[in-house]
């Protein structure tokens, strides 16, 4: 064989293609950080659900509580039996008030709160700037802090549903999430309306809003998470059973002597539920506005 | 269908900037007008005004013979093609084409009938119920097309439609929207950057610079009599040599202009071609030669010829283009220079102080290479002769 032939290339069909990446070691390291950090997140939620279908006495156990033993529905009916009179209120109660007040909550505010955002993002009126000014400084203003001259406002309506959603229908963090969405659409869209011949509702209701999905997406999973989970203003506002939400209610079980573990792990699973449900029929939208709110610095 | 009357038409920003300073101009009914200029000389704002996407600061804007000034897009009746299509991502081709209608409150059936046939038209019928991602660029700029003429409206206007085409689509989508629109005989306004598309496209062409409409004629008229030095230099491609030169004229009627150390002979007849060079006296005026002047004449006398080395060779086929130094200075007319700017030209590194660098478009086509030494003549009957403040003389 001559020199030549020894120094030659390989041919490519025998070269090994090989990826660079991480090592395995660098690989096995960064899967044991990430299930390390994914058990922090899910022991809790794992642990309610298990629990939730064990007897009382075995439920806070230590590590063995994540041993599923002896499971029933027992804690659920329990939970159905002890809410049943006008005395402690209706399950279904406090479910309809979570349901009633969310669901106004988000509807009413994807409407206002988009149409707000719409006006600030692309309609030229005086004040404007001054507006968004506003907006973006009451997002820093935290809740707690109006809740003093709120209650004040809004005492007559105690013991409502009405008193439970109104404050919270228009929000200043969902206005700003859609205006920032709202202002990096392409114009060229919104001016193709306009000649198309639609003023600026249908331009709204027709062009933007079908193509906003994501931010409708974010801001009904981030609106129903904090209406859905709401105790400080029901804790002011309602003192009745038949307007108690469900985290009211949980932390009044709470305080109920006997304490029954099994069965406010029941009542946790079945407030969480509604939550889960609407995280995963909206988190495709969710993801895709994360995501490209990232690539959008 | 519809003229479409700019009567001193003005927009000034709110911050003061005067885009269009007072636009005069009418386009006929039926007519395909093209606006071309090079970026920032108004032609889109001039466009968007029409259409009512931009108020009007000043004077008068007529479609037909109504003031549309205050009139909102929909009451003026015109469809507009945009730059990037502007089609609806969540709506089907279908009713992407049938949204104007659909504002419209024509009735469902109707709206079906025409849709149905401007797809037929733009061979659209099996893309109706696809979505624009699911399109290739050319045929989501025949639904763009589609979209405008459902509407059978007073005039279209396409504000650079083709730019986002491949050259190859560019041609063929070109001569499709010039076939289309002399069929339905619509009033068009069509706006580009691209000289080739506004001289193949347009019945007549206004080129437009710093919001003023330079010249507005015939693309033939624009490129054989060019009104001022700018558009002399943005329509032709390649564009027309420009240099400085200083004009004597002899006893016999004749004169000559002067070509770095030579001087080119304008005989009394060509003299008499230009009526207007009367009232221009002797010395610096500015002269344009198109590239096609020159011949290729290695045979040629020294005194009727210029000697030139070869600096690039662009053999297409056809021809061959010859760019090569000459020692003239390159006509640093104001316009001439604000062109060169707004389409990203450089000045050339190739030339210093007293050189242009010039070229020659030779037919048939020449086997040459750089560095070669080639003689050229020049056909001094197609000089272009421009006054001081770069007004073409006649």
């Amino acid at each position: 064989m001559s020199e030549r032939t020894k120094t030659a290339p390989a041919p490519l069909d025998e070269v090994p293609l090989r990826r660079k990446g991480p090592s395995p070691l660098k690989k096995a390291g960064n899967y044991l950080v990430m299930i390390v950090i994914t058990l922090v997140f899910v022991a809790p939620i794992l642990y309610m659900v298990i629990g939730s279908f064990k007897p009382s006495d075995k439920v806070l156990n230590g590590l063995a509580g994540f041993i599923p033993e002896d499971m029933s529905l027992n804690n659920y009916t329990g939970v159905f039996a002890r809410f049943n009179s006008p005395a402690t209120g209706y399950f279904y109660n406090f479910y309809l008030t979570s349901l009633i007040v969310s669901v106004v909550v988000v509807v009413g505010g994807l409407v206002v709160n988009s149409m707000a955002a719409y006006a600030l993002a692309r309609l030229r009126w005086r004040g404007r700037n001054g507006v968004l000014l506003a907006v973006i400084l009451l997002v820093i203003v935290p809740f707690e802090a109006i809740t003093v001259p709120l209650f004040y406002l809004l005492n007559d309506y105690r013991n409502t549903y009405y008193v439970q959603f109104t404050p919270f229908i228009a929000q200043a963090f969902s206005v700003y999430l859609f205006y920032t969405f709202f202002v990096g659409l392409p114009k060229q869209l919104e001016e193709a309306a306009r000649i198309d011949g639609a003023g600026p509702w249908r331009t709204f209701f027709y062009i933007v809003v079908p193509m906003s999905k994501p931010v409708f997406a974010s801001v009904t999973i981030l609106t129903f998470l904090s209406s859905w989970g709401a105790f400080l203003w029901p804790v002011m506002m309602v003192d009745q059973p038949q307007f108690r939400p469900l985290p009211l209610e949980i932390s009044v079980f709470l305080g109920q002597p006997p304490t029954d573990w099994g069965q406010i792990f029941a009542f946790g699973v079945m407030l969480v539920l509604p939550l889960l449900v609407v995280f995963l029929i909206f988190q495709r939208w969710f993801i895709q506005s994360v995501a490209s709110s990232g690539l959008k610095g | 269908m519809a003229s479409i009357t700019y009567q001193k038409m003005r927009k000034v920003y709110d911050d003061g900037t005067e885009a269009i300073p007072g636009m005069d101009l009418e386009v006929k009914d039926g007519e395909f007008m093209v606006f071309v200029g090079p970026s920032g000389c108004g032609k889109s704002t001039a466009l968007r005004m029409t259409a009512g996407l931009e108020d009007i600061s000043g004077g008068r804007l007529l479609i037909g013979d109504q003031v549309v000034n205050n009139k909102s897009p929909q009451e003026r009746d015109i469809a507009m093609v945009f730059q990037d299509y502007a089609l609806y991502p969540h709506m089907t081709v279908g009713q992407n084409m049938g949204f104007a209608l659909k504002m419209m409150r024509l009735p469902k059936e109707e709206i079906r009938k025409r849709v149905a046939e401007a797809a037929d038209r733009l061979s659209l019928t099996a893309l109706l119920d696809r979505k624009p991602k699911n399109l290739s660029g050319g045929q989501r700029q025949r639904v763009a097309m589609g979209r405008a003429i459902v509407r059978q409206p007073q005039a279209f206007l396409m504000d650079e439609p083709l730019s986002n085409l491949d050259a190859k689509l560019r041609v063929q989508m070109r001569a499709e929207i010039d076939a289309l629109q002399h069929q339905l005989g619509v009033t068009t306004l069509y706006v580009t950057h691209d000289q080739t598309e506004a001289m193949t496209m347009g019945d007549r062409v206004s080129v437009m610079k710093n919001g003023r409409i330079q010249q507005c004629a015939a693309p033939q008229v624009l490129y054989d009599e060019p009104a001022n030095v700018f558009v002399a230099g943005f329509i032709g491609s390649p564009k027309m040599n420009l240099f400085h030169s200083i004009l004597r004229r002899d006893d016999n009627g004749g004169a000559t202009l002067q070509f770095g150390p030579k001087e080119l002979a304008l005989a009394a007849q060509t003299i008499a071609t230009w009526p207007g060079l009367r009232a221009v006296p002797d010395g610096p005026i500015t002269v344009g030669l198109r590239p096609e002047s020159f011949r290729y004449t290695p045979n040629a006398e020294p005194e009727q010829s210029i000697d030139v080395e070869a600096s690039v060779v662009e053999m297409l086929g056809n021809e061959t283009l010859v760019h090569f130094v000459a020692p003239v200075e390159q006509a640093s007319d104001a316009d001439v220079r604000d062109r060169a700017q707004a389409s990203d030209e450089e000045e050339s590194i190739l030339v210093g102080a007293g050189q242009t660098m010039m070229v020659s478009r030779l037919v048939p086509p020449v086997r040459l290479s750089e560095g070669d030494a080639v003689r050229l003549t020049l056909d001094t009957t197609r000089l272009y002769l421009f006054d001081k403040s770069g007004d073409a003389i006649h």
